[in-house]
């Protein structure tokens, strides 16, 4: 198969579909001896169920250890970075294999954000010595979902034994799909707008907007106060690498937050900014944003500029 | 400005505004107070006196028989003066004179003095003026004030609009300190920017660089999610302290 472009050598994301329980276990047998062997830690996590079946199948090992879906996949975007921070801690030569099945979302627009998460995954972890397998069993998962896997994931199995997926597509490309199911805007009308034409205009509109977000939504101070440095970092970073003014929509929900942050400038923002860990001084913005609130998505619009949606609840 | 002066009248002081003879009409005391009746009628009664700038500031011994002579009739005195009211008239130095002087009267008297800078004209002398306050500083939305053990509480909002003024205290406050530990009270600050936390960071580096350690105390859990995201706990000498 090709590698990914810019990945680490020892970086692969692959598929394992069963329908058997058997199947599972096998594959996970192999996965997991491979990556005790290439001298890696070893990751297999489920639900409590699953985790116990796989411990009877494969016992305890030094390296090894089980992980429960309730603390390791509760969102998917803290789960994507918290996999990021423990790589990126990582001594560079240790290898770091993960294995299980990612969780079903509760909803239409929720398991949209787990289709990205699985995307997003071959642009944020790339870097990293990281071997991935992905199980699905295809008798309980929705056909929209294993639609969305296999569009999401470069092989079936992981390691040298693995072979290309000609289904794949890249995480830019998968973003401008359907199965990414990018929410759209809230049609009513907003709680507050801000209009912001330099670097002094940030305060004011900070306040402006806390205040909307207080006033008419019942999401926790703490939520309130990380999404508001998130949309100022966004802000800031458009009145930099973008052009003023910068105009700033919010609409404050009972239960979520969707502010829109527009530029004037030439619009080419790569929509997978801020994935990747950043380098020593390189910006870091959208990186940071990113993890303060549960979804950001960047587009550009046709008439120029760029435009950035957060949300949180 | 109104707060303070406010907070003065609840507690029955004697309140000196200094102000320049020039000042507009409308950033004047009075205007400030317009809509606070009881402040009117201090300022008729003499509570509030607004003392011409060319009388208050030059004398520091007419400054502290005014003083001396209000603590016989209210239990304590407030003070403040625009500190732009003395630049014309008055070298620096002097001025650095007055202000340690001050700050003698307000430790050894029960005396508050709120003395007004604008920040961007007095960017470059904020680090001598921070370290002359020996009760912090206040600006609009961020608030620093000097810890009993070597360090610094920063309070309110840290953003691109006031983060030169702190990297300015921060210098100043660290420079006299001997090593080996300086620490900085967060608990009181609820905003900051990225560009704010590299200000902590470039702030404290020279004494950092001269062996001291510096440490995050008492962050308020998004200050704090900022801090482990831009990875403060890998810069040398930072140690970001577990709250509780």
């Amino acid at each position: 198969m090709t590698p990914l472009a810019g990945a680490h050598p020892d970086y692969s994301h692959g598929l394992l579909l069963h329908s058997t329980d058997d199947g599972l276990v096998e594959g996970t047998q192999a996965f997991v001896a491979e990556g005790l062997e290439s001298g890696g830690q070893v990751l297999v996590h489920g639900t409590r169920d699953r985790v116990a079946l796989m411990r009877r199948a494969l016992g305890d090992a030094p390296r090894l250890e089980y992980g429960f879906d309730e603390e390791l996949y509760l969102e998917p975007s803290r789960t994507l970075f918290s996999y990021q921070r423990r790589l990126a801690e990582l001594p560079e030569t240790t290898e770091l294999w993960v294995t299980g099945t990612v969780p079903l979302g509760r909803d239409h627009a929720a398991q949209g954000a787990w289709n990205r998460y699985e995307s997003s995954v071959d642009e944020a972890l790339a870097a990293y010595p990281f071997r991935a397998l992905c199980t699905y069993d295809t008798r309980t998962t929705p056909a929209p979902v294993i639609e969305a896997v296999r569009a999401t994931h470069a092989s079936f199995g992981a390691g040298p034994t693995s072979r290309p997926n000609g289904e794949y597509v890249d995480p830019a490309a998968f973003l401008a799909s359907p199965l990414a199911r990018v929410p759209t805007l809230p049609t009513w009308r907003p709680s507050a707008t801000a209009t912001i034409d330099d670097l002094n205009d940030l305060t004011p509109a900070r306040h402006l907007l806390l205040a909307a977000a207080r006033d008419a939504s019942a999401v926790s101070s703490d939520t309130v106060e990380q999404f508001l440095m998130a949309v100022h970092e966004v802000a800031a970073n458009g009145l930099v690498h973008g052009a003023p003014p910068v105009s700033v929509t919010l609409w404050a929900d009972v239960a979520l937050l969707t502010c829109r942050v527009e530029d004037c400038g030439p619009g080419d923002l790569d929509p997978l900014t801020g994935l990747r860990h950043p380098g020593e001084r390189q910006p870091m913005g959208l990186w940071v944003a990113r993890q303060l609130v549960d979804d950001l998505f960047i587009t550009n619009g046709p008439s120029g500029g760029c435009s950035i949606v957060l949300t949180a609840m | 400005m109104a707060a303070w002066v406010r907070r003065g009248l609840d507690v029955g002081a004697k309140i000196f505004y200094v102000e320049r003879e020039d000042v507009s009409l409308a950033r004047s005391l009075a205007a400030l107070l317009l809509d606070q009746p009881d402040a009117v009628d201090a300022m008729a009664s003499g509570q509030i006196e607004v003392v011409p700038a060319d009388q208050g500031v030059h004398d520091l011994a007419w400054q502290e028989r005014a003083i001396e002579e209000a603590l016989h009739r209210y239990p304590s005195v407030r003070w403040s003066a625009d500190a732009t009211a003395t630049w014309g008239v008055m070298p620096q130095g002097r001025q650095a004179e007055i202000e340690r002087a001050t700050d003698e009267v307000c430790r050894s008297r029960p005396v508050s003095v709120m003395c007004q800078y604008p920040a961007r004209e007095s960017l470059d002398r904020i680090g001598s003026v921070s370290t002359a306050h020996g009760a912090g500083m206040r600006e609009e939305l961020l608030q620093t004030a000097p810890l009993e053990e070597a360090g610094l509480a920063v309070s309110g909002e840290l953003d691109i609009s006031n983060r030169d003024i702190l990297r300015s205290v921060l210098l100043a406050a660290t420079t006299g300190t001997p090593c080996p530990l300086f620490v900085l009270d967060l608990s009181g600050l609820y905003f900051v920017d990225i560009g704010g936390i590299r200000t902590l960071v470039g702030g404290t580096e020279p004494y950092r660089r001269r062996g001291g350690q510096v440490r995050l105390r008492g962050a308020q859990p998004q200050v704090d999610r900022l801090l482990q995201l831009f990875g403060v706990g890998h810069e040398p000498g930072l140690l970001m302290e577990a709250p509780g």
